[in-house]
């Protein structure tokens, strides 16, 4: 009997072990599969506006040529901005404003960081600074938050305003659909050029046009930016589904 | 006492044979190093090295995908592993290529990772999951026009996904909110 009840407990911690070793083996295979492809964004959800109207005003948004929609958004220093007290790198009024939706956590987004630093650091100088607005759901991708944000921004040094389009009430009106995208607004707030940062997401050695840079000196000229409208791969903004 | 020994002992034995990692298809065979057939039936793009998947450098080279007329309903999806929500996505269209395996459907997983990842990372990403749905890796930076190919309302965020069969042609400029929403667009070109 004794001998019998040892065997009995024997198995039982055979059967605990094997049970547990089975967990950990597919722990340790998520844990590979995670690391694997730390980069990857989590999983998240995007917008699929069920009512139609209200998807095709925001797939509208404004064009070149339209007014740019105005905004007073929170920047991480706790202040609200807007095109009103925005100032260049001389403390005046700007001749422009070159706002890009962008985010912490998309990595086309991350790509640019350094190109958007070195863009503001040579364009507000000539009156046009970059205007940042996040305008992802933070309570869809955590690495967006307010507080994420602040701390991307020390990190990098952003000489720009980052601001939250919290409640994401701006975005859509201008139509935005990924980070990152640039609208360079001009002095009377109306919209001149739309799209890429220049012409090679991937590569910033390899760019050959930086078309926000170009759209900039032809405003300096008194000319119509072309091209006005550059595409662009990008993340999704990502918002709660409806 | 004894009998409950016995059965502790044959649920283990159970156990540790279900604790198994499913069986990766072929992972070793020298099949899975190839371009999935359907691919190559699909576009007769080169495999340049031991990718199982082909790279392509120009749009050029991709756009006849978008233009067969051959009663075959061709289902084209944009992702990147990067892409949280692309990957979301993927297994409505293997659970689309289970359920239309006898049917005139065509899935092909067109890949934007970026062209320093597409032999790395994205390999790595198709072994481990595994996907076994053909993937074609699109490497051309020149967005600003081929974008507006694939289609001209598409702001280049991912993932995209167009399903056309002959002249009719449908574009989903976003994610898929459930496999149903998938599957019916499907039905309704067959």
């Amino acid at each position: 009997m004794k001998n019998a009840s040892l065997l009995h407990l024997l198995s039982a911690f055979l059967f605990v072990a094997v049970l547990s070793s089975c967990q950990n083996a597919e722990t340790a295979a998520d844990t590979a599969a995670a690391t694997a492809d730390a980069a990857t964004e989590t999983i998240a959800v995007a917008a699929k506006t069920a009512d139609p109207t209200a998807s095709t005003e925001y797939q509208q948004g404004v064009q070149v040529g339209d007014k740019a929609p105005t905004f007073k958004l929170k920047n991480i220093d706790d202040k609200l901005y807007s095109f009103e007290n925005i100032k260049d790198a001389n403390g005046k009024a700007p001749k422009g404003f070159i706002v890009t939706f962008t985010c912490n956590t998309c990595p086309y987004a991350v790509g640019y960081e350094d190109r958007l630093i070195a863009l503001h650091q040579k364009m507000s100088v000539l009156g046009y600074p970059v205007v940042a607005i996040q305008p992802n759901d933070p309570e869809v991708k955590d690495g967006d938050s307010f507080a994420q944000m602040k701390v991307r921004a020390q990190e990098k040094g952003f000489p720009f305003v980052y601001l939250l389009d919290a409640g994401q009430q701006i975005y859509p009106q201008y139509g935005a659909s990924r980070t990152p995208e640039v609208y360079l607004v001009d002095s009377d707030l109306m919209v001149r050029y739309h799209g890429a940062i220049d012409d090679n997401a991937q590569d910033a050695e390899a760019v050959t046009v930086n078309y926000v840079e170009k759209a900039v000196t032809a405003l300096q000229n008194g000319l119509n930016p072309d091209p006005a409208d550059v595409k662009a791969i990008g993340c999704t903004i990502k918002t709660k589904k409806t | 006492m004894q009998r409950s020994i016995y059965l502790t002992l044959g649920l283990l034995l159970f156990l540790s044979s279900s604790c198994q990692p499913a069986p990766t298809p072929a992972s070793d065979s020298p099949a899975q190093e190839t371009t999935p057939p359907l691919v190559q039936n699909v576009l007769h793009l080169p495999v340049t090295d031991t990718l199982p998947y082909p790279i392509v450098e120009e749009f050029a080279n991709l756009a006849p995908i978008f233009n067969f007329r051959n009663d075959t309903t061709y289902v084209i999806n944009f992702w990147a592993t990067w892409c949280g929500p692309c990957v979301a996505e993927l297994p409505y269209f293997e659970r689309l290529a289970a359920a239309t395996a006898n049917q005139p459907v065509k899935i092909v997983l067109v890949s934007l990772d970026f062209r320093r990842d597409v032999r790395t990372k994205l390999l790595r990403f198709i072994r481990e999951r595994p996907l076994e749905l053909p993937v074609i890796a699109l490497t051309d930076n020149k967005t600003n026009i081929w974008i507006d190919q694939v289609d001209p309302t598409w702001g280049g965020a991912i993932p995209i996904t167009i399903i056309y069969r002959n002249d009719q042609r449908q574009f989903f400029s976003d994610q898929f909110a459930d496999y149903e929403e998938l599957a019916s667009a499907v039905q309704s070109l067959q």
